[in-house]
This record gives structure tokens, C-alpha cells and sequence, in this order.
């Protein structure tokens, strides 16, 4: 899952990073297949986040900071202090207000929750890389 | 009891002591005739029945009292240890006020527990008074007047007359008269959480007067014995809900960490199988309406967790409440939401109706989401005199009755019965112009 694509030039390049194996899979290929996106990385944890994001320098990040490892959020938080130029995009299960004010600090505005068509998940990331 | 038995004997020996002395004189001494002492010795006994009487009035009088004393010591043991048999906080809270009513005697009880900050009464009960006086009285005492010098000095207050005392404030309307009264403070390890407050001592034959040392001394145990129980009960209580929550907590995590995204795999499955399906156009729809139902399951669960959040509503206001519901429905719909407060009439509602109110609101903004097919919803919070308005209009296909009462009717059911809970009444009306308006009011409590 640590794949680093240096193939696809010219799209925007993306980090993927969730701790669901199936969401993962089955995200990673839908934008493998999107027109202008280049997937650079997918990360199952918190760790390789890090790893992958500081390595292979997306313009965008595509996360569930709601990860298993508990470390989501502060990997988060390293990742958008030390690439002040990474576009976030949360996707995640559940918004509540706590997670919400968290994002808001973290001047994250971009996310969306699981479940909704991806047809809006896809424009929002393009929306996140031209911001 | 003793006394009684001796009392003829007293009263006899004395008399019998001294006519036996007056006969043996007179017998000795034949120059003195009876005539001469007899006056004096019949004066004598007088003396000595009145003196023994005198005696045994103290005597009736301190017994009684010791009587009482450990009458009182029998009742506070058998009110501690009926105290020890209950857990639950409500019924523990009304025990110890009519026990402490029946220790000392008095015509009216009450008991206040304070807020944790020990400032405010947070609940207060009674005993002693009807629950039409207790409605008649209205909202809780607020702690003003001798109530607060008890709360702030947590010292025993024993009253032989409320009105003139210098610090009294006087009574409400429709509160019934007292004059005397005992206060003691609950404590529990040196802090006081809350107080005893009894009054118009009534004595055995009905007259009333003033609380005694010794009613201040019983009850004061009384309090020792009730700060202990009381707190039993809080803690259980606190553990129940803390499994409770516990519970929730995991259940949440799961629907959340498990359930949502195995779902929303799937859906993506579906998504690509569409997209590599070739021609086949009615199976493409139909695997589009799969996608979707998925969706609207993966939704339901999350308006479910957000349910299940522990006290999702507990301490916000109602303005802040709704607030929170409309970033939540912006959040997970493509909605677009206006929260507008007209009218401060909100603020003089209890924490309490304010949650059944946030209850009623989400129903009916998850209903819109789901049925109403609709692209705004205005929720308004209102006023008129004497009751708050809340309104919440949509501009979707609008509300069929029929189709709710024959499938999805169990959350207008619900919202009717929390607006009946409330006192108010609950509409559900056509929009000005297009959608459903759904109409909450609720009178508001002077």
C-alpha cells in the first residue's frame, strides 16, 4: 500500500491516506482512473501519512484523519505546519461539531463525509488543488 | 413509669413518718396533750405532700423528656437504617425529607440539594404540602432570604419566628404561612451539599411553637446519616449512567469505525462496476439506485451515532442547539440552512424543555432530508406573549399525511407526544409557497 506513482504527469497529484482496507482499494482506483489526477501515494496508517506526504510532496492530501492508530489528527496537524502549500480534503464517517471546530483550527475547509456520491468528492478536490 | 408506682409511697411515708413521731410524743410525754402538737404536725405534712409533689412534677417532666429523647433516638435509627434499603436517588432524596419531617415534628419539610458549584439549589423537595400548594408555588426557590444564609454559612439556623427575623425576605405568593423553623446543613466530608429545612414545629396537641436544642441535635445526626446516603445514591446513579454512556460510547465507534465504512465500500464497488458496465442501460440505473439506497443507510447510521453521542443536547441552549443542528444537516445534506432567532423568549426556558424542543427540531430537519426532496430550510425561533415559536419551513415536494401515517408516521408520533410533554402544540401545515411548515409552540411559564 506504500506505492509511489511517479507515472501520471500533469494531474494533480494526490496522497490518499485511510485505515479502511476496501475504502482504500476501492478509492484508489477510482481516481487512478479520473482524468487529470495523479495518485502518488496511499497510506493505511498514520505513519506512512507522514512518510509519504514529507517523501512525495502532493498538492493534495485525501484523508480520514479518523484512524484506528489514534494519531489521524496530529499527523494532521504536523503535515499542514511543515507543507504549507498541501491541500486537505477530509473524508470521514462522521462531522460532528468537535471534529468540525478541529478542521476549522487546523484551516482545513475542505471535507466531505462518506456516503455522499463521489461525483462531489471528485470535484472537491479539484476544488482543494485550485484553492 | 417508675415514678407512677412510686409516687403513693412517697406521698404516704412521710405523712405516716410523722403522725407515728406525733403519737409516740404523746404517748411519752403525758403533759403533752394532742391538741398542742397536732396543728403543727398536720402543717408538717402538708408540707411534705406538697414537697413530694413538687419532686415528682420534675421528676414526671424530666422523664418525659428522656422519653421523648429516646423515642426520637428509635426513630432516627429506624429512618437511617429504612434510608440504607434504597438506591435510587429520587426516592432516596423524598425519604430523607419526610423522615426528617416526622424526627422533629414539624408541619412542613423540605429538602434542597445544591448545584456542584454549591451555590445554586439545583432540586428541591417537599414534604408536607400538597402537590396542588407545590404547583401554586411555582419555579424553585432561587436561594435568597434565610434559605441563602443557610446555603452560604452552612451553619444550623433554629428559628422561633421566620417574619422577624431581620434576614428574611418573606414569602412568595401562595406559600403556605410558616413561622417557625430548623435548617440544617447536608454534609458530606466537610462540604456542604445540600439542606434540611423544616417548619412550624407542631407539638402533641397541635399547637405549634418553636423548634427545640433537642430536634436541632436529631436532626442534625439525621443529616450525618442522609449526607452518606445521599451520596451512595449519586455515585450509583453516576456509575449506571457512566456504563450507559460507556455502551453508547462503543456502540458509536463501531457503527463508526466498522459499519459506515464497509458500507461505503461497497458502495464504491457498485460505483466502479457501473462505470465498467458497457451499454445496459437499465442495469446501470439500477445499480444507481443501489448506490443511493446504500447512501441514505450509511446516513440514517450517522444521524444515529450523532444520537448517540453522550449529551448531545445536555447543557446548550436552545439558540446554540439549533445552531448546532443546522451545521449538522449543512454538513451532511446539500441543504442550504438558515438558523434565525428572532426572539429572546427562548432564554426563559429549562434545560429540560429546551432538549425536547432540540428532540422535536431534528426529527423534523432528518424528515426533510429524507422526504421532503427540498434545497432550504428556514428555521425560526419566535415569540409571541406568553409562549415560544418555533417554526421550521422547507421548500420540498411538500407533506402528505397519509403517506406518513401509513409508513413513516412513528417520528410525527414522537413529535407530537414531546410537544404535548411540553404544554404546547405541534403543526404541521403547507408551505407559503411550496414545501411543509412545521409549527412548535409552546407557552412559556411566568
Amino acid at each position: 500500500m506504500t506505492v509511489i506513482n511517479r507515472s501520471g504527469a500533469g494531474g494533480i497529484r494526490i496522497l490518499l491516506a485511510d485505515d479502511h482496507h476496501q475504502v482504500r482499494e476501492q478509492l484508489a482506483a477510482r481516481l487512478q482512473r479520473e482524468n487529470g489526477f495523479d495518485l502518488v501515494g496511499v497510506a493505511a496508517n498514520s505513519r506512512l501519512t507522514l512518510q509519504l506526504a514529507l517523501d512525495a510532496r502532493p498538492r493534495v492530501l485525501l484523508i480520514d484523519p479518523m484512524m484506528r492508530d489514534g494519531m489521524g489528527l496530529a499527523t494532521l496537524r504536523r503535515l499542514v505546519a511543515e507543507l504549507p502549500d498541501l491541500a486537505v480534503v477530509v473524508l470521514t464517517a462522521v462531522i460532528d461539531t468537535s471534529l468540525d471546530m478541529k478542521l476549522q483550527e487546523l484551516g482545513v475547509h475542505h471535507k466531505q463525509v462518506k456516503g455522499v456520491a463521489t461525483a462531489d468528492l471528485i470535484s472537491e478536490l479539484r476544488l482543494a488543488a485550485n484553492g | 413509669m417508675i415514678s407512677r408506682r412510686l409516687k403513693p409511697l412517697a406521698l404516704l411515708f412521710p405523712v405516716l413518718y410523722i403522725g407515728v413521731i406525733g403519737v409516740a410524743i404523746t404517748a411519752a410525754r403525758p403533759e403533752v396533750t394532742p391538741a398542742m402538737i397536732w396543728p403543727g404536725f398536720a402543717a408538717l405534712m402538708v408540707g411534705a405532700v406538697a414537697f413530694t409533689f413538687w419532686i415528682f412534677r420534675l421528676l414526671e417532666r424530666r422523664e418525659a423528656v428522656i422519653n421523648e429523647r429516646s423515642e426520637q433516638l428509635a426513630a432516627l435509627y429506624k429512618a437511617s437504617l429504612a434510608l440504607t434499603q434504597e438506591l435510587d436517588l429520587a426516592v432516596v432524596l423524598q425519604q430523607v425529607v419526610d423522615l426528617a419531617r416526622s424526627l422533629a415534628g414539624a408541619q412542613y419539610g423540605a429538602l434542597g440539594v445544591l448545584d456542584p458549584d454549591r451555590t445554586t439549589i439545583a432540586q428541591f423537595l417537599v414534604s408536607g404540602i400538597t402537590p396542588e400548594q407545590r404547583q401554586r408555588l411555582g419555579p424553585l426557590p432561587s436561594g435568597k432570604g434565610l434559605l441563602g444564609v443557610l446555603i452560604h454559612s452552612g451553619e444550623t439556623l433554629r428559628i422561633p419566628d421566620i417574619a422577624s427575623d431581620p434576614r428574611s425576605v418573606g414569602f412568595p405568593e401562595n406559600h403556605p404561612e410558616m413561622t417557625s423553623l430548623l435548617g440544617v446543613p447536608i454534609r458530606f466530608k466537610g462540604e456542604v451539599m445540600g439542606d434540611l429545612y423544616l417548619t412550624n414545629k407542631k407539638a402533641l396537641n397541635g399547637a405549634l411553637h418553636g423548634f427545640t436544642e433537642q430536634d436541632q441535635q436529631i436532626l442534625e445526626m439525621f443529616a450525618s446519616q442522609a449526607a452518606i446516603v445521599i451520596k451512595n445514591a449519586q455515585l450509583y446513579r453516576q456509575a449506571q449512567q457512566l456504563a450507559l454512556l460507556e455502551e453508547r460510547e462503543r456502540i458509536g465507534m463501531d457503527l463508526h469505525d466498522g459499519v459506515i465504512q464497509s458500507i461505503y465500500a461497497v458502495g464504491l464497488n457498485l460505483e466502479d462496476i457501473q462505470y465498467r458496465l458497457e451499454g445496459e442501460p437499465e442495469v446501470k440505473s439500477g445499480l444507481g439506485h443501489a448506490i443511493e439506497g446504500l447512501n441514505d443507510v450509511i446516513r440514517d447510521i450517522r444521524t444515529y451515532i450523532l444520537d448517540l453521542r453522550p449529551q448531545r443536547f445536555q447543557g446548550r441552549d436552545l439558540a446554540e442547539g439549533l445552531a448546532e443542528l443546522g451545521r449538522e444537516l449543512r454538513a451532511h445534506s446539500f441543504l442550504h440552512v438558515d438558523v434565525v432567532t428572532e426572539s429572546d423568549a427562548w432564554r426563559s426556558i429549562s434545560p429540560a424543555q429546551t432538549v425536547e424542543i432540540l428532540h422535536i427540531a431534528r426529527e423534523a430537519l432528518t424528515n426533510i432530508r429524507k422526504h421532503a426532496r427540498a434545497s432550504k430550510v428556514d428555521v425560526t425561533l419566535a415569540g409571541r406573549p406568553g409562549a415560544l415559536i418555533l417554526t421550521i419551513a422547507d421548500n420540498g415536494v411538500g407533506f402528505n399525511a397519509d403517506h406518513a401515517r401509513a409508513g413513516e408516521g412513528n417520528g410525527l408520533w414522537n413529535m407530537n407526544e414531546r410537544a404535548q410533554s411540553l404544554g404546547g402544540s405541534f403543526e404541521i401545515e403547507p408551505g407559503q409557497s411550496a414545501g411543509t411548515r412545521v409549527v412548535l409552540d409552546i407557552p412559556l411559564s411566568e
